[in-house]
């Protein structure tokens, strides 16, 4: 989205840590960094046409799990994990100073849920200081 | 004692949030984050859905869920369909072109509304008196849509409980 709210600044560094993911975890399937209303800012995807649509339920979930966190009186909500048949999808809030936006990696059944929490988590991170 | 469920819909600013939050007994909930898209000037938008209820005279609880208005949110429009008893379109007459508005909700929803019913409340009409309610009548004519079509404001409460009650009557008579 060219009319987005985000720096070019921060676009690139989320693209280049993005790129790092989809390489370096293995079983990455889609990485999409995206804003809390869900424009995709940075992607990489085995099916580039899926980034978008992951941009916008990523949206919807975490909105959905921050409204759960709070109802339950939990707190905020920092991810939401999802283990499907074939997958593995994680969600992280990256909490950047101007606005929060979220982390997506998307794994194939091969990846382990623990190690692709830990490298999205250390990512978002990461992207929250950027 | 029954409980239904009803939906309601519409472009990105019409009143949605604001329409639940007129009827619902207890605070609704909410899923507005910041909005990004510079070319709306609006602060927050729904990303996920809005929820009331809301206890009639007889008993009956009406659940009451908004659905984000943007169309990269339509699976949501989806899972939010389910099981819904009637829909409220909400169009906002300030908007460009109100008329394709309103046809792209009659068209995703096409099967809710085929299934149940649909009443059309229409925001902003003082200050821009057109479309007309002629011209989205004949607009959901085509569509294949004959329903009650009414000036609203979200932002009152009575307005928003005749578009319900306008929806009730029709499922009534069904
Ligand atoms: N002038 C006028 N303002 C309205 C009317 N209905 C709603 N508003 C205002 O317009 C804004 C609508 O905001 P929301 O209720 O968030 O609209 P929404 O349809 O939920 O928007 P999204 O979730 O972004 O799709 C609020 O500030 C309302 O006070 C109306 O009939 N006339
Ligand atoms: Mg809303």
């Amino acid at each position: 989205m060219s009319d987005v709210n985000v720096s070019a600044a921060f676009v690139k560094i989320a693209d280049h840590h993005v790129a790092r993911l989809m390489a370096e975890v293995s079983g990455a399937v889609a990485v999409v960094v995206s804003t809390a209303d869900g424009f995709e800012v940075a992607a990489r995807a085995r099916d580039a046409a899926q980034s978008s649509r992951l941009a916008a339920m990523a949206s919807s979930i975490a909105a959905i799990g921050a409204v759960i966190g709070d109802e339950t009186l939990s707190g905020a909500c920092r991810g939401i994990f999802i283990e499907a048949d074939r997958g593995q999808i994680v969600m992280v809030e990256i909490r950047h100073p101007e606005q929060v936006l979220i982390l997506t990696l998307v794994t194939d059944e091969t990846a382990l849920l623990g190690a692709v929490t830990y490298s999205a988590r250390q990512t978002a991170l990461a992207l929250a200081k950027a | 004692m029954a409980e239904y469920k009803l939906l309601i819909t519409g472009p990105m600013g019409a009143g949605k949030t604001t329409a639940i939050a007129a009827i619902s007994d207890a605070p609704p909930i909410v899923t507005d984050v910041q909005n990004n898209d510079l070319s709306v000037a609006k602060e927050r938008t729904t990303v996920g859905m809005d929820f009331g209820e809301l206890t009639l005279e007889n008993g009956d609880t009406l659940r009451i869920y908004g659905t984000p208005g943007q169309e990269r949110f339509d699976f949501m429009w989806e899972i939010l369909a389910k099981g819904a008893i009637g829909l409220i379109i909400l169009t906002d007459n300030s908007k460009r072109d109100p008329v394709a508005d309103l046809e792209l909700y009659l068209d995703s929803f096409s099967t809710l509304i085929t299934r149940t019913a649909c009443v059309i409340g229409v925001g902003r009409s003082e200050t821009h008196p057109t479309p007309t309610i002629d011209d989205l009548s004949i607009a959901a004519q085509a569509k294949g849509v004959v329903c009650p079509i009414v000036p609203v404001d979200a932002r009152e409460r009575d307005h928003v409980l005749m578009l319900v009650d306008l929806l009730l009557t029709q499922l009534e008579s069904k």
